[in-house]
């Protein structure tokens, strides 16, 4: 724990910031809701490691214009020479919402809307790439879903990496190689992974361990979810690594996504049985009645 | 400092101290002295005691490295952090003697929109540098349920370190050794998962917790000495007399 003041003023720029709330806490840091002179209200990552709060800075950033990413506006020391502590800190948007693993306990999340979420994370993840970088500590806690306007943020850039680096920090239940998977290791193929154990978990409402649990476990436990061949195929290939780069995921969770919104894939397989039964019927009916007609 | 620099280090993973042979704060604090980083984890189960493991934090400091306490579900995570963090920690205090050495200025007396630079040659050395570690693992009758999942964080600590543009090479000691030695070397220094798995098919799980002597093998590992009274030459001794011994030989 910190010894957080009640007002941060910065060492070099000089702005002020009072702390109204913690929001949370990272491995090296943490986080406070604050507001600034002018009234707004902002967020405020704080930590010793001054390694650390330079680089999440940095890397933030460089995603200034993504979408699904919060703005970053001063980075600064808190210097008290009395107490003799030194706080590096950095001062983001305060972004509304809960985290994933919070709003899952508590809202039944829909097959329809994981998928969405699951397609919006690609999304931001393939911009991140796009600048030569890749987030790997993918997990539910990371990312915060505003559910009045439907937004959602991922927190957490502490784990920020240059593409062409080894991984540094990731969670082993979104990371595909702590469970083994994957002849090779590739930043694409680790991202599909993550996003497809997210989709997966909040449909299970349960995290797996894989130094307990084995992958064929979660899969039987996605095959006990009953639901349409085409998803549980999507959501099981994503978890064996089956897609190679980011974009075949995504056009792969586009098209569910579409078929969802037709509600095609809501209903069991029985259901195109029915129709196809129904339309010979109403071809035979029709044809029966032309020739019927000619006959008269 | 550049790329080529080797960065040698001792994680050591136990659930309790030492109760057997020398101070390991003694020995950790020599191995320190000798250009060697020893971190330490702790495992413990729910609310431990009061104090816990106080003998893992000392070793930790007097290691120059980094301690923490985990429980076992959490150990894989916890492993990969402290190996890195132990690399960067150290990196960092090298290269801001670098800069205090040549600029007379530390990086928090740099203005922070300019800390970016110095951060990047610390990022960059952290990928580079070639990383000999040498991990320490807590074989004594109390870790008989958590052998397992331990076994399966350090291959996986290999797999991930070896994403690295630098070199990794790992070997894992673990403590008490068999038939009442203080300590086996499971697997020698590699780069090769599947020697690391070999090497995990000789543990056995059981007996008393001398860590000091543990330590001291691991550091002469790190140094290149013999190590002991498991140098190479008695190992390969007793293999033979295993081999005699056992009923499957033809």
């Amino acid at each position: 724990m910190l010894d957080i003041p009640n007002i941060i003023i910065g060492k070099w720029n000089g702005n002020k910031y009072k702390v109204l709330d913690k929001i949370g806490h990272g491995g090296i840091g943490e986080v406070y809701k604050v507001k600034d002179e002018h009234g707004n209200i902002r967020a405020v990552k704080i930590s010793e490691d001054i390694n650390s709060i330079t680089r999440e800075y940095n890397a933030m950033k460089e995603f200034r214009d993504l979408k699904g990413i919060p703005k970053v506006y001063e980075i600064d020391d808190y210097v008290n020479l009395t107490k003799n502590i030194t706080f590096y800190f950095f001062i983001m948007e305060h972004i509304e919402g809960k985290n994933l693993k919070e709003f899952i306990k508590s809202y039944n999340i829909r097959l329809r809307e994981a998928v969405g979420i699951g397609l919006v994370l690609l999304k931001i993840f393939k911009a991140i790439k796009n600048k030569g970088y890749m987030y790997t500590d993918i997990k539910l806690e990371n990312i915060l879903i505003d559910t009045e306007i439907c937004n959602i943020t991922i927190v957490d850039f502490g784990s920020v990496i240059n593409r062409e680096w080894g991984i540094r920090e990731y969670t082993p239940t979104y990371n595909m190689m702590s469970w083994g998977i994957g002849e090779t290791y590739s930043h694409d193929e680790a991202t599909v992974f993550g996003v497809a154990m997210i989709i997966v978990i909040m449909m299970l409402k349960k995290e797996f361990n894989p130094l307990v649990h084995k992958i064929t476990d979660v899969i039987s436990k996605i095959r006990k979810l009953k639901i349409h061949s085409k998803i549980e195929r999507v959501l099981i290939d994503g978890l064996s690594v089956k897609y190679s780069d980011i974009d075949s995921y995504e056009n792969e969770l586009k098209q569910l996504l579409i078929n969802l919104r037709k509600h095609s894939l809501n209903k069991k397989e029985r259901i195109d049985v029915i129709n196809v039964l129904f339309i010979v019927s109403v071809s035979i009916f029709i044809f029966v009645t032309i020739i019927a007609i000619n006959i008269i | 400092m550049d790329g080529n620099v080797q960065f040698k280090q001792i994680i050591l993973v136990t659930d309790g101290e030492s109760n057997v042979g020398v101070n390991p704060v003694t020995v950790a604090k020599c191995a320190n002295k000798k250009g060697i980083i020893i971190s330490t984890i702790g495992i413990i189960e729910g609310k431990d005691k009061e104090n816990p493991m106080a003998e893992v934090q000392n070793i930790a400091d007097a290691g120059g490295g980094i301690c923490e306490f985990t429980d076992i579900n959490n150990f894989s995570k916890t492993m990969e952090m402290v190996t890195q963090a132990s690399v960067y920690k150290t990196i960092e205090h090298a290269v801001n003697k670098e800069l205090k050495d040549i600029l007379g200025t530390e990086i928090k007396e740099t203005h922070p929109e300019s800390r970016k630079k110095i951060t990047n040659i610390i990022d960059k050395l952290g990928e580079e540098v070639t990383l000999k570690c040498c991990i320490i693992i807590d074989c004594s009758g109390s870790m008989i349920n958590k052998i397992n999942i331990a076994k399966n964080s350090i291959l996986n600590l290999l797999r991930v370190l070896r994403l690295r543009k630098g070199k990794t090479e790992i070997a894992v000691i673990g403590y008490p050794g068999r038939e009442g030695e203080n300590h086996t070397l499971l697997c020698d220094f590699t780069e090769d998962i599947i020697n690391l798995e070999r090497g995990f098919q000789n543990i056995s799980v059981g007996g008393t917790t001398p860590t000091g002597y543990a330590l001291e093998c691991a550091m002469n590992l790190l140094l290149e000495k013999k190590c002991g009274v498991n140098s190479e030459h008695d190992r390969l001794l007793k293999f033979d007399e295993e081999a005699i011994l056992s009923d499957n030989i033809i």
